[in-house]
């Protein structure tokens, strides 16, 4: 966005790791380690919506997970609102919990058969404190309403709804803390077609009238550019690429991004785009390649690719590439835009 | 480079006169315990020799139904074909059974799944399982069998081949899978290829490859497909016809660009106004209200009616025949029919407001 650089950011992500341990044999020795999140930094602004995108497995949702502290962080660090997500204790993590909403993608397994979906969300009211008594009913109501549902919905039980609506439960109980920042992991990704577009559409409005900040994290890249003023590409539990939104579909610098980009299929059968078939499968991230993890399906890959790691770094026109292409490596040193020295405590 | 079909051409000549298969009224229902899902509702399409045909809807709409009905894989019970015929090259596979059977699907249709784990055997290597295919369809013995195995797997852009071929399936990635599915369909030579939603499980990349291999062996095999996903723009890409389904129906159906570029049906218009376009940029994205029926209560006279921007009072009551434009281009709707000014009065006085 523009004028994004004078702001301060309202999540700022720095060197973020998640990794998994890999046990093996019967006394469960740790013999390695899923990368599953390798280093990532970005920053979020406030109103914006960010969309991290990229293949199964890269790492999207454990970023997601691990900025909420739902799963603690390896290393690295989470700033939400100037305060240290990590440092957080008690009473603090509360508030920031309240404060940082997550959205699922399967709306099914996200609400207990058991509770009519108006006890689940004043449930929740009850316990932040955002409500008491009948105040709690008539909250719970509105943002139902708020979200495209009926205030008698709030008697139903969640297998009475379709799958559609079932989201918007959840969205309505997310919104019912009154958040700022919402992660959206793949909220319409198990929905029909048809019903998609309620959801963006829900979102969008939601966004504009509550001013919320959206994480939103989504494989499906037409649904991205629509969303998202930046994006964040991720492969092999690295981001490769951060951008605003029309820059990187109009130009990617990341040969990664520029394959992924090109494959979306055109819905347009008289139209075709000119594409990048990558050769071969992503590598799993227990045992990613050494160097850049995209060498070995890199088009463009040089002898350099697959020893030295390229770093995230800033180019000329202010968009970010982790790419030996982009910033040959001799030149690294004492580079003074890299996204390193910038966020450097 | 390997030819399957490169003797058969006078054969793919003589067939190109007619239509390869040809599916009329198709009825089928599932009889569950909830009551009767008619999953398969007065079907009809054609599919002539090389031509890909796609099937597009949402989950649930009878896709997978309308291909288990060709093959006649159904689970029996608690499925049941209750109408119509289903000619594959003139003969009625509905009525068909036994080793007849059981030949024209291995020789001549063959069929590849959304999950290639559930047809891959998990006991036996990748080679294992594609000798034993090769050696049903063909008359081929001991060495030659495995050459050509491997030489399958090459054609279908499987690196080492002469190595990955003693591998078990679960050493493969899901796009490996999906390849070694589409060499073990192959192996057969099938005149027809059923493939249901072959890319929906796998990342957006690798769908590509596997679209470029699909689209590479059609030209090179002049086999036709059935080509079977919710995505429309891998639709748009793949196939040469399409037909959309809703509620087991087929509601509209016509040659790929007619379809994108003059839909006619309003379930198709609204579909295809949902999707986020990459080239135009749109503040609102259209939407379809409500959501798709329960199949087990299925609303009367068209399905579309409870969600149809444009419905009238004879739609609640009737179910649309089909009326044919310009290039084989069909569709269902009461828009398209005549009908008396009663039947014509709007079923509902503003849409919109309600979005489910
Ligand atoms: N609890 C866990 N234990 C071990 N490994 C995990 C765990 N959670 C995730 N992983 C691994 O970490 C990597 C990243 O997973 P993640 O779920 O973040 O990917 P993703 O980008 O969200 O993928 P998808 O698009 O499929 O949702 C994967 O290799 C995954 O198998
Ligand atoms: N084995 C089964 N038993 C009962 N109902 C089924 C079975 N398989 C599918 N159905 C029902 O038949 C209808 C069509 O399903 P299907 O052909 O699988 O749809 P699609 O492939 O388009 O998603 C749906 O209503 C589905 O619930
Ligand atoms: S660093 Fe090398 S291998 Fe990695 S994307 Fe750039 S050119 Fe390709
Ligand atoms: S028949 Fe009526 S309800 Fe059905 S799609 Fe046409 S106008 Fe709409
Ligand atoms: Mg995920
Ligand atoms: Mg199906």
């Amino acid at each position: 966005m523009s004028g994004a650089a004078e702001r301060q950011p309202m999540l700022q992500v720095t060197n973020l790791k998640k990794y998994f341990p890999i046990k093996t044999g019967v006394f469960s020795r740790t013999t390695g380690y899923v990368k599953a999140v390798d280093d990532v930094s970005f920053e979020i602004y406030p109103g914006e919506t960010f969309a991290l995108v990229g293949e199964s497995g890269c790492g999207k949702s454990t970023t997601g997970r691990t900025i909420l502290r739902l799963q603690n962080a390896t290393a690295g660090q989470v700033i939400f609102k100037g305060e240290d997500v990590y440092a957080a204790s008690g009473d603090r993590m509360r508030a920031l919990r309240k404060d940082m909403q997550i959205v699922f993608q399967d709306p099914y397994s996200a609400l207990n058969p058991r509770m009519t979906i108006g006890a689940a969300i004043r449930e929740i009211m009850r316990v932040h404190g955002i409500a008491t008594g009948n105040e709690l009913h008539d909250k719970a109501e509105q943002v139902l309403e708020t979200c495209g549902l009926q205030r008698h919905h709030a008697s139903r039980y969640p297998h009475e709804f379709s799958g559609g609506q079932r989201q918007r439960v959840v969205i309505a109980r997310a919104l019912a803390l009154d958040p700022s920042l919402i992660v959206a992991d793949e909220p319409i990704s198990a929905l029909d077609v048809s019903i998609q577009s309620q959801i963006i559409n829900l979102l969008e409005d939601l966004q504009d009238e509550f001013d919320l900040t959206f994480l939103f994290i989504s494989h499906d890249l037409s649904v991205v550019k629509h969303m998202a003023e930046r994006v964040g590409v991720m492969y092999l539990g690295k981001l490769v690429e951060v951008a605003g939104k029309r820059e990187l579909y109009d130009s990617p610098l990341h040969p990664y991004s520029q394959a992924l980009l090109s494959a979306i299929p055109v819905s347009d059968p008289t139209r075709r785009r000119e594409r990048v078939i990558l050769k071969g499968d992503v590598p799993s991230p227990a045992n990613p390649p050494s160097g850049c993890p995209f060498h070995t399906r890199c088009p463009y890959a040089m002898d350099v690719c697959r020893s030295v790691v390229p770093q995230l770094r800033r180019t000329d026109s202010g968009r970010h590439v982790a790419c030996h292409l982009i910033h040959p490596p001799e030149q690294h040193n004492g580079d003074p835009t890299t996204v390193e020295t910038r966020n450097a405590h | 480079m390997l030819s399957i079909r490169e003797a058969g051409v006078t054969e793919i000549l003589e067939a190109t006169m007619s239509e390869l298969l040809q599916v009329r009224n198709l009825e089928m229902s599932y009889y569950t315990n909830g009551g009767r899902v008619r999953a398969v509702d007065d079907v009809s399409f054609d599919v002539k020799p090389g031509e890909v045909v796609g099937i597009v809807g949402e989950s649930g709409c009878g896709k997978t139904a309308v291909s288990l009905s060709i093959l006649r894989l159904l689970p029996s019970p608690p499925a049941k074909i209750e109408g119509g015929e289903i000619l594959f090259e003139g003969q009625d596979l509905v009525r068909l059974s036994g080793e007849r059977l059981r030949r024209i699907r291995g020789d001549d249709i063959a069929m590849i799944f959304q999950e290639p784990m559930t047809s891959l055997n998990p006991v036996y290597t990748i080679g294992n399982q594609l000798i034993e295919a090769i050696r049903l369809h063909q008359q081929l013995e001991g060495k030659a069998v495995r050459n050509r195995a491997i030489e399958m797997l090459k054609l279908v852009g499987i690196p080492r081949a002469d190595e990955v071929i003693d591998e078990y399936p679960h050493r493969f990635s899901g796009g490996m899978r999906q390849r070694a599915m589409i060499a073990m369909a192959l192996s057969c030579d099938p005149k027809l290829l059923i493939a249901d939603e072959p890319t929906t499980a796998l990342d957006v990349t690798i769908q590509a490859q596997i679209l470029e291999l699909m689209r590479d062996l059609k030209e090179r095999l002049h086999t036709a497909i059935i080509f079977i996903t919710h995505d429309l723009s891998v639709i748009a890409e793949m196939a040469d016809r399409v037909l959309v389904m809703y509620a087991g129906k087929i509601v509209e159906q016509g040659s790929v660009v007619d379809l994108f570029h003059d839909p006619q049906h309003p379930y198709t218009q609204g579909l295809i106004g949902s999707r986020p376009s990459m080239d135009v940029e749109r503040k609102r994205l259209e939407f379809i209200p409500g959501s798709v029926p329960n199949p087990l209560h299925m609303p009367g006279g068209c399905p579309f009616h409870p969600r149809c921007p444009h419905a009238m009072q004879i739609c609640r009551r009737e179910m649309p025949g089909e009326t044919q434009g310009e290039n084989e281009h069909g569709v269902r709707c009461w828009l398209h029919l005549d009908k008396s000014d009663d039947q014509a009065r709007p079923l509902r006085a503003a849409v919109g407001a309600a979005e489910e």
